[in-house]
């Protein structure tokens, strides 16, 4: 077999496992940010799984962890790199225009953001600006957190524009078809209706009249609809402000909401009776007994429903409800 | 048929009862006709059609089933018209298309303790309350059903059977042959529903009742006269293999879904000494009920596919 060169490794094949995405196009190469090695993924599930392993290309050496790899993008390894390299510094370098006062000095940052990854990809003093982005990092930990929050906020607010964008243009199409659609009807029928009208109307006088007449009907017809799509417009406006200014969230929050009440009306919180420490020497020595303490009974439940059963007919009128009940059944 | 029903068809047959599926003819409302088999008794009415017309009467709760009507027809046969339900929580749970969250369980929760509160208010023991027994509308409403077992809460000198409460749900003192017992029994069987919901299986599900005695005690532990005063005075009552109880931490394992307040009202409901237990007042107020997530609105509760 023939050894394979690893300075040279062709296109499709795993140089791990051999695997040739010709014979196999299931194939899927990953690569590893740390020394951008591809390797298959079978491969990385096998080597990787059990936890961080060096790469297995002879003389690289670097310890490479699963969750790292990912699927190539870019045929190029050098642009592959540079993205990688680009979006880790962006990361930390996240300030944008409106956090600087002049121009100038925004342009400034811009220059040393771009320095640091030309530096970083052409392996220039690599050791001493990772050293500098960490120190940077660590400064200004709270503002880069700050702008990351918001760049979130102001992606959020984009997608709800654009929903509510969308939204208002379904509603406006649906509304100029229906008008289109209306107006090509009411010139075919205005046609006829002219002729019909024009034939049972008795004077030839009428005849102008009537022809403003069917125009005006159809006018106004139109007129609705015109009247909704303005309607729709302004609703859209308004929304829109809402979202731009931020106030919907507010709104949420403010929404009322029903109080949840436990009982949900069922429950007399003050009984019609007054229970004080009522005894009835009989019924205390009868329950007294250990099996009614073991078995749960309790007396004090039973006075309390002899009571509530001796006042439950007390707001009832019976000759009210009996006219009522005559009533339903005829 | 006399006063203005109609049967469309049966649904099903007891041992005492036919049901029918119809119609009020005024209203066109759906309702459901539990017809009484006479004649097979001796001593006419069966005992559970009295109990279910007695105290169905006295209901009147959004979370109780309705009794619309009763009636003699021509044959001499007793007719309950009640409310019309579909489903119930049981079908729910062995449905396993239908997933089940928190909210929905403390939404099921509330409506079966409200109605059970409406019927301890009035003095009424259910004593067969099971997610078979917990019918839900079509509205996602769940009602108390089956009455067939329930009585008021009696004099004192009266004695109560404890071959009371389907097996899986009956409370440690019924096990124990308890006869005079309170209205926790039917707390304890909410508190098994509670556990049953978040399983999604029974919780409890005793081969026959000494071996009910044997899972209950393995799950919660083995009351001692120490925490149940009076505990081995009970009928029932002898040399039991003690189980000890459960640490916090193994309940938290077995309901791995449920939150520290949920564990907390669940252990409140299946306290084996029933004056420790608590009362539907007690439940209704625990603070799982207040805390997040709020519980679904019946509306928006799964419904059976």
């Amino acid at each position: 077999m023939v050894e394979l060169n690893w300075n040279n490794i062709p296109k499709d094949l795993c140089p791990v496992c051999k695997t040739d995405k010709y014979l196999s196009p299931s194939l899927q190469f990953k690569i590893n940010p740390e020394c951008y090695h591809k390797i298959c993924d079978s491969c990385v599930d096998r080597i990787f799984s059990l936890g961080p392993s060096p790469c297995p290309y002879p003389n690289c050496g670097k310890i490479l962890r699963k969750n790292r790899f990912k699927t190539q993008i870019f045929d190029d390894i050098e642009v592959e790199r540079e993205c990688d390299v680009r979006k880790r510094v962006m990361a930390v370098y996240n300030k944008t225009e409106d956090d600087f006062a002049t121009l100038d000095e925004y342009n400034a940052y811009l220059e040393q953001v771009e320095d640091y990854v030309y530096k970083l990809v052409n392996r220039i003093d690599v050791e001493q600006t990772e050293q500098k982005l960490k120190d940077y990092q660590i400064e200004h930990k709270h503002d880069i957190e700050m702008s990351n929050n918001q760049r979130d906020q102001e992606h959020a607010k984009f997608v709800k524009l654009q929903n509510l964008e969308k939204r208002y243009r379904t509603e406006k199409n649906k509304i100029n078809r229906e008008i289109f659609k209306e107006e090509q009807n009411l010139k075919n029928l205005s046609k006829t209706e002219v002729i019909n009208q024009l034939q049972t109307a008795s004077g030839e006088k009428d005849a102008d009249k009537i022809i403003a007449n069917v125009r005006d009907s159809m006018v106004s017809k139109t007129d609705i609809y015109k009247q909704q799509l303005e309607e729709l417009e302004k609703n859209y406006q308004e929304e829109r402000e809402i979202i731009i200014s931020g106030k919907d969230e507010i709104k949420e929050e403010e929404k009322p909401k029903m109080p949840f009440t436990p009982f949900n009306g069922d429950r007399m919180p003050t009984p019609p009776y007054e229970y004080g420490d009522y005894k009835d020497p009989f019924l205390s020595k009868m329950v007294d007994d250990i099996q009614y303490r073991a078995g749960g009974y309790k007396l004090d439940v039973y006075f309390q429903k002899s009571l509530d059963d001796a006042f439950t007919g007390l707001d009832c009128i019976i000759e009210e409800e009996k006219d009522v009940a005559d009533q339903i059944m005829v | 048929m006399s006063s203005g029903y109609t049967k469309e068809k049966k649904v099903g047959e007891g041992t005492y009862a036919v049901v029918y599926l119809g119609k009020q003819v005024v209203t066109g409302r759906d309702i459901a006709i539990k017809e009484i088999k006479t004649g097979t008794f001796k001593d006419g009415l069966d005992m559970s059609a009295i109990r279910e017309m007695k105290y169905l009467q006295e209901l009147k709760h959004e979370n109780v089933i309705e009794l619309v009507d009763v009636f003699a027809d021509k044959d001499k046969n007793l007719n309950l018209i009640l409310e019309f339900l579909p489903s119930d929580l049981e079908m729910i749970i062995n449905d396993k298309k239908i997933m089940i969250i928190p909210a929905d369980i403390k939404s099921w929760m509330l409506m079966t303790l409200r109605g059970l509160h409406h019927c301890h208010r009035n003095g009424i023991l259910h004593r067969d309350l099971k997610p078979n027994n917990l019918l839900i509308s079509p509205e996602g409403y769940l009602k108390l059903a089956d009455f067939g077992l329930a009585r008021s809460l009696g004099h004192p000198n009266e004695k109560l059977t404890s071959n009371v409460v389907t097996r899986w749900y009956r409370s440690p003192e019924l096990l124990f042959g308890a006869q005079h017992y309170s209205p926790a029994i039917d707390v304890w069987a909410v508190g098994i529903i509670f556990a049953e919901l978040m399983l999604r299986t029974p919780y409890l599900p005793g081969k026959d009742d000494s071996d009910q005695l044997v899972v209950t005690f393995q799950a919660l532990g083995t009351p001692t006269e120490e925490k149940w005063p009076g505990v081995s005075h009970l009928p029932h009552y002898n040399n039991l293999t003690v189980f000890p109880e459960p640490s916090r931490q193994e309940l938290r394992n077995r309901f791995p879904a449920a939150t520290e307040l949920a564990l907390d009202l669940m252990c409140g409901m299946l306290s084996l000494n029933p004056n420790n237990r608590l009362d539907t007042k007690a439940c209704l107020l625990h603070p799982y009920f207040t805390e997040s997530p709020e519980p679904t609105e019946p509306e928006k509760l799964p419904q059976k596919s």
